[in-house]
């Protein structure tokens, strides 16, 4: 379809439709989250770019992901791959150009895939057009007012310091400015000052440029460092929610059926205002619940989870939580209690390698110890829990990582395609590459790629597949409502989804031994559980409890049918 | 809807006649008997009816002196298909629904261009439970013999039946009224399943799908046969791969029904012909003979090693002895519909390996009923039926998780 033409006063602009048909499409989505850095290379230079991806799209949609995320590809020095941003308008150089980009839309839009990219606005690389210009002009001038100047580093005492292992203190001192800038996050990474209306004006002129090209969703970065003030942590402010809101606003006032996702680390009672009214984030991840997920499997214990869940308040009919097992970060311990991070630390990085900030820096298959049972449980609570899935590229085929690369790279390897040289991502040079691949004997791309796992009908990679194809089938997964039940045994987690008259039994075995469970089905009698994937009927639920054995990490989800749909005699 | 554009001209026509209660909207272009049939069989239907039908460059308009009924033509669309006859037929439809949406209609009759079913018996047959309410669609059971429509018989009707849940004999009729419920339903099916607009519509499958009341009416109208010389697997595989097409769009939907219902009858008994002539089964066993020597090796990437195992045990068969289950022909197809799904191999493929299978059937089953009755032939193809109905779960099961069967 054409762009449309749009005037605002004498600017005029192309707005082109974003792809999706229902305006809460994410809720049946399936998130694909991938660096463009990471994942196909088709320049030969090592490093992956938009042509690669392009060529690499139909993977995804056979995997059956119906959203891809990018991770930041725009030029910045790339001090934090990318979320150091310095210019927000274009594509940077080693990923291609901004028609690059533009095909990548327009070919994932053709194969039925949603794009979302970052809208990483909390702050800008140091070398950002905007701090240069801020950090020469005089205090109190428009330029320098775009960022938090200060006279003192004892200004925001209360705030935490998010990126412990390298930062002090979130104040540098700027030899040019002659003055302390503030940041929440890496020094070289100062915080846009939103108190500041340019700021705002500025950053929806970010929004709306890719926006008009037709970008479908947004990840809203940082999200609840925006505004700072004094005598508070500088976390979740009422200002911060006034900028989402003008975001937000503009978005519902220019476009149709697009997205905007909150990535705020926080408790869920805090989360929940980045929701507002349904005027807010339409998507928010549920931080705590992932290490608590971890947390159940290695305790053996349902606890966490349940517990989890059970502060996790309602959100508006229109909203979701966005679910993640792994992403592109440490497995953060920020939202757990001391003891519960220590616990963590011990079960899950026997490495201290393995750790960075407060978490632990791995990928799925080596969290769980590479077992498939392990594995495919955690995943089938991902499809199962109420909210929109986030895969992270290379854990559908149980990629490993390398805790001996430094920050965070050490799981932003390149995509291991096939047992080619660099593992089928570039024909470079291998030392070109702008990271390693993983070439160990039980991670490495020889023994874990893609070509291996497609011709394996018994791969993780199909089967994830299966499962990706069989939660679409079902919109309760995404839409429905969360019962749990309480059997004595702990170690099993079971829980009801409703939605519209469908209904789904979803239990679990987290230990790595076969379990007894009596179920309390009252209220179902009568209807008869039928094995979802396997399409096997179970008996019938009765006036008791209901019994069920699982073996070792096993799962079952159980679509209750009624018995009055059969065959009907003419 | 999508690709459909009323030209303006006709667009004013519409505005000035206001909504309509019946139209009739003939699936391709019409010769000059459209208008003594349309004047003999739509009076007395409905308060305000229309005639639509294809015209378009080349072809001059009906001429028409002093309709009694209007008769307008809409401007058809070239098809892209290797299957001109039907995918007209389709882009046909797909106008006449945009036009049926744009007056407003109460209920439309859609039939062939041979104009066999413009006839006032079977218009109102067709017209008046949709203008009463009784039933959002109606679908035609045509005269037939026992070995007359095998492909419905054996493929499109028992398979839509088991997996959309109602009992339609003749689920691909060009001939079928839709009342505004499934006027509606049928013009939103379209626009977002079919892309060129040359899909074959399976109206009673959608509107099973969206919960409308179905209806069959006995009506007594012959076409002639359409297919001319074109082979029996281009016609199976066109057939067949439309309807594993719908399978596919609407695979979220078919697997939440279980068993199937009766639909409302209209017209009377269904009019069997007692007429048939003997069917030799031997050139369609050595057809199937011929198959699984030289199709193997496709069909076993479709099919699993039991199914394939029988097929070798029915290679060896002497034709008076070739019996082919109906359980085997129904897992055979739900497979075949997988890897159309699936493409692990080409669908052409595909489609085309199905052909000798699929006369392994035929040969069962005229040996089964060649000296039965039609009576006992019906029954027979409702057992049939059934059978696929009690298979369903081995097809949602491997549709669930497609890994090979055992």
């Amino acid at each position: 379809m054409e762009p449309e033409t749009i005037t605002t006063g004498a600017a005029t602009r192309k707005r082109s439709t974003g792809s999706a048909s229902d305006p809460v499409w994410y809720k049946d989505a399936i998130f694909y989250e991938l660096h463009v850095k990471a994942f196909a290379d088709s320049n030969h230079d090592g490093i992956g770019d938009f042509k690669g991806l392009i060529e690499k799209l139909d993977y995804i949609v056979d995997l059956g992901a119906t959203c891809v995320w990018l991770l930041p590809f725009f030029p910045s020095p790339l001090r934090d791959d990318g979320y150091d941003i310095a210019d927000y308008m274009d594509v940077h150089p080693s990923y291609g150009t901004l028609d690059d980009f533009r095909e990548f839309l327009s070919v994932a839009h053709e194969r039925g895939l949603q794009v979302m990219i970052e809208l990483v606005v909390n702050h800008t690389s140091d070398q950002h057009p905007w701090f240069q210009a801020a950090r020469n002009a005089p205090p109190g001038s428009p330029e320098r007012d775009f960022y938090v100047w200060s006279d003192t580093d004892q200004r925001y005492k209360d705030a935490r310091i998010i990126f412990t292992d390298t930062e002090k203190s979130n104040w540098s001192w700027d030899s040019v400015a002659q003055a302390y800038y503030w940041h929440r996050f890496f020094s070289h990474q100062p915080d846009l000052n939103f108190d500041n209306p340019r700021v705002l004006e500025e950053v929806l002129k970010v929004l709306r440029f890719w926006l008009d090209m037709g970008v479908d969703a947004l990840r809203l970065d940082a999200v609840p460092y925006l505004v700072e003030r004094d005598g508070t942590n500088c976390e979740n402010l009422a200002e911060t929610h006034t900028a989402i809101k003008a975001m937000r606003a503009a978005i519902d006032e220019g476009y149709e059926n697009r997205m905007v996702l909150a990535e705020a680390n926080q408790p869920p009672a805090n989360v929940r205002p980045y929701f507002g009214d349904a005027d807010e984030c339409h998507m928010a991840f549920h931080f705590p619940l992932m290490p608590r997920i971890y947390m159940a499997l290695s305790q053996e214990d349902r606890l966490p989870i349940t517990d989890i869940m059970a502060q996790t308040p309602e959100i508006p009919e229109s909203c979701q939580w966005g679910l993640f097992l792994r992403n592109h970060d440490e497995l953060t311990l920020e939202m757990v209690t001391g003891d519960e991070r220590d616990y963590m630390y011990l079960a899950y990085s026997v490495d201290p390698r393995m750790r960075i900030n407060v978490g632990i820096r791995r990928r799925l298959a080596p969290l769980m110890d590479n077992n498939r049972g392990r594995i495919e449980l955690l995943n089938s609570l991902l499809f199962s829990f109420p909210g929109t899935p986030i895969l992270y590229y290379g854990d559908e085929i149980g990629m490993g990582d390398n805790i001996y690369l430094g920050d965070r790279n050490g799981v932003r390897t390149p995509m291991q395609w096939s047992g080619d040289r660099n593992a089928g991502f570039s024909r470079a040079n291998p030392a070109r590459l702008y990271s390693p691949v993983i070439m160990d004997a039980i991670w490495g791309y020889e023994a874990i790629n893609v070509e291996a796992q497609e011709a394996d009908p018994s791969s993780l990679l199909n089967w994830m597949r299966n499962m990706i194809a069989l939660r679409k089938l079902f919109k309760v997964f995404g839409r429905g409502t969360l019962r749990f039940l309480e059997p004595s045994n702990r170690r099993i987690l079971a829980y009801l989804r409703e939605y519209e008259g469908e209904q789904v039994l979803c239990v679990a075995n987290l230990s790595r031994v076969w379990q007894p469970v009596q179920l309390d089905l009252a209220g179902l009698e009568g209807l008869i559980p039928v094995e979802m994937l396997g399409y096997v009927e179970f008996p019938a639920i009765g006036p008791g409890y209901y019994p069920l054995t699982l073996g070792p990490y096993d799962f079952l989800w159980l679509e209750l049918q009624t018995t009055s749909a059969t065959t009907q005699e003419e | 809807m999508a690709g459909i554009e009323i030209p303006t001209e006709l667009q004013k026509k519409i505005e000035e006649t206001g909504p309509v209660d019946l139209m009739v909207g003939v699936s391709g272009p019409a010769g000059e008997e459209l208008c003594a049939k349309a004047a003999g069989s739509l009076h007395g239907i409905a308060a305000k009816t229309v005639v639509v039908y294809a015209g378009g460059e080349g072809s001059a308009p009906v001429s028409c002196p002093a309709p009694s009924i209007p008769l307008v033509a809409y401007p058809m669309r070239a098809a892209q298909s290797s299957f001109p006859l039907w995918a007209d037929i389709a882009l046909a439809q797909q106008s006449i629904l945009a036009l049926a949406a744009a007056w407003k209609v109460r209920a439309c009759v859609m039939i062939q261009s041979d104009l066999a079913a413009l006839n006032a018996e079977t218009i109102r047959l067709f017209a008046e439970p949709a203008l009463e309410g009784r039933s959002d669609l109606i679908m035609p059971v045509y005269p037939h013999g026992k070995y007359d429509g095998l492909i419905t018989k054996a493929l499109l009707s028992p398979l839509s039946r088991a997996l959309f849940g109602r009992r339609v004999r003749f689920p691909l009729a060009f001939d079928f009224c839709a009342g505004a419920k499934a006027l509606a339903i049928l013009t939103g099916h379209s626009s977002s399943h079919n892309g060129n607009g040359s899909h074959l519509m399976w109206p009673a499958n959608a509107v099973a799908m969206r919960g409308g009341q179905i209806g069959q009416a006995a009506v007594n109208v012959q076409h002639s046969i359409q297919t001319g010389d074109l082979e029996l697997s281009a016609i199976l595989a066109e057939l067949a791969g439309s309807l594993f097409q719908e399978i596919e769009t609407n695979a979220a939907d078919w697997q939440r029904v279980r068993g199937s219902q009766p639909v409302s009858r209209y017209g009377g008994e269904f009019v069997l012909k007692h007429d048939a002539q003997p069917v030799d089964p031997r050139p369609m066993v050595e057809s199937f003979v011929l198959g699984s020597r030289n199709l193997e090796e496709v069909w076993r990437l479709v099919l699993p090693p039991t199914t394939m195992l029988e097929l070798r045990r029915l290679a060896r068969m002497s034709a008076e002895q070739f019996r082919m289950t109906d359980a085997l022909w129904a897992r055979i197809v739900y497979d075949f519909a997988l890897a159309h799904r699936m493409r692990r191999v080409s669908r052409s493929h595909v489609l085309g390996a199905l052909t000798p299978l699929y006369l392994g059937w035929v040969a069962s089953y005229t040996q089964e009923v060649g000296g039965a009755t039609a009576e006992e032939a019906e029954r027979r193809i409702e057992q049939l039926a059934r059978v696929y109905e009690e298979q369903k779960p081995y097809f949602v099961s491997r549709w669930r998780w497609p890994e090979r069967a055992s």
